[in-house]
């Protein structure tokens, strides 16, 4: 996927979220990058801050962590770390899972100063 | 300086899914399913939708929506036999649901009662597979040239697709390409995948491929309602 548009829409939805908040400043932003989201961490990371530079969040600290594909067996219920992308059940085998976590992009925090700026 | 952290947890690419999920609806109640074909440049995309065509014969309503990069070479194969629109990315690798708006404008009423709509991605394994297009089902075409070590190596396309198509069959005696092997690799990946091998060319297993388009066409018009089967 790419990683340069993607770097848009996470601005863009953090621009949002600020709006709808209407805090000042954004102090930082809180990244989970899910392992089997189709999204190299580095190369997000860095078109993230390239683009960050100039606008709202410039200044702003990103973290990015990168989450773990983990599935349920639809046949046992077991929750399991998807090892080296093989989907079928660890517990009883079964085939039929569905994932649950670690196939997407998501801003988990936002942290925004409290005071408004002098200039705002 | 006082600061606060706001929980958000909010999925960036949700907006793009909430709108494909909206269109796929749509599509369901137009009776039309929608059919997103995926493979790398030169497995057989438009060969198997010039054989789906030929096949069909004007028996079911069909049209075709192909994505590329530049040039209309894929819809003027295809416009012969039935509408089909080109979608030309610029220097996007993938489609996206927007540029499929579109070409469910230029179709103007061709959408009306139209049972089948084919879309033919770019020819791309890696960035197709985060990009849902309103799809009812995604197929992936590996062509026996292409070596059966493939799913593996693209688990996210694999996964995300309903069915496996292995097209250029006729040329299976003259490559070390083994069927078992790339179904159970794939099957590792996504244990629900319906494999087809066929040969768009010469017609073989073109017959299953129909039958199951018609299959997952009533399967769509069924689901959610009571269908008497």
């Amino acid at each position: 996927m790419h990683e340069r548009s993607l770097a848009g829409a996470l601005l863009k939805q953090v621009e949002e979220q600020v709006r709808a908040l209407s805090g000042c400043r954004v102090e930082a932003v809180s990244v989970s990058i899910g392992e089997f989201a189709g999204v190299e961490p580095l190369l997000l990371a860095s078109a993230v801050e390239e683009l960050a530079q100039e606008g709202f969040a410039a200044g702003a600290i990103f973290t990015f962590a990168e989450t773990p594909l983990v599935a349920e067996c639809l046949q046992c219920q077991n929750e399991f770390r998807v090892q080296r992308f093989h989907f079928h059940c660890p517990a009883c085998g079964g085939g039929r899972t569905r994932v649950i976590r670690g196939d997407a992009v998501i801003i988990e925090s936002i942290t925004l100063c409290d005071e408004v700026p002098a200039n705002h | 300086m006082a600061t606060r952290t706001i929980n958000i947890q909010q999925d960036i690419q949700q907006n793009a899914r909430a709108a494909a999920a909206r269109l796929r609806e749509a599509m369901t109640r137009r009776g039309t399913l929608v059919v997103n074909l995926v493979s790398s440049p030169g497995a057989g995309k438009t060969s198997l939708l010039e054989a789906t065509a030929r096949t069909w014969r004007g028996r079911r309503r069909m049209a075709v929506l192909v994505g590329d990069l530049a040039t209309d070479r894929d819809a003027r194969r295809l416009q012969p036999h039935v509408p089909a629109v080109q979608l030309t990315t610029g220097g996007a690798c993938h489609l996206e649901l927007p540029l499929i708006e579109r070409g469910l404008a230029q179709l103007g009423n061709t959408l009306d009662e139209l049972e089948f709509l084919f879309i033919e991605n770019v020819g791309n394994l890696v960035c197709p597979a985060s990009h849902d297009l309103a799809e009812h089902v995604r197929v992936v075409l590996l062509s026996t040239t292409e070596g059966d070590d493939k799913p593996g190596k693209y688990p996210k396309m694999f996964r995300g697709s309903q069915a496996m198509v292995i097209s250029k069959l006729d040329l299976l005696p003259y490559v070390p390409f083994s069927i078992p092997a790339v179904v159970e690799d794939a099957q590792q990946i996504q244990t629900d995948l319906t494999v087809l091998p066929l040969c768009a060319l010469s017609g073989q297993g073109i017959d299953d491929w129909c039958a199951y388009l018609d299959n997952e066409r009533r399967r769509m018009l069924c689901e959610g309602e009571s269908c008497n089967r």
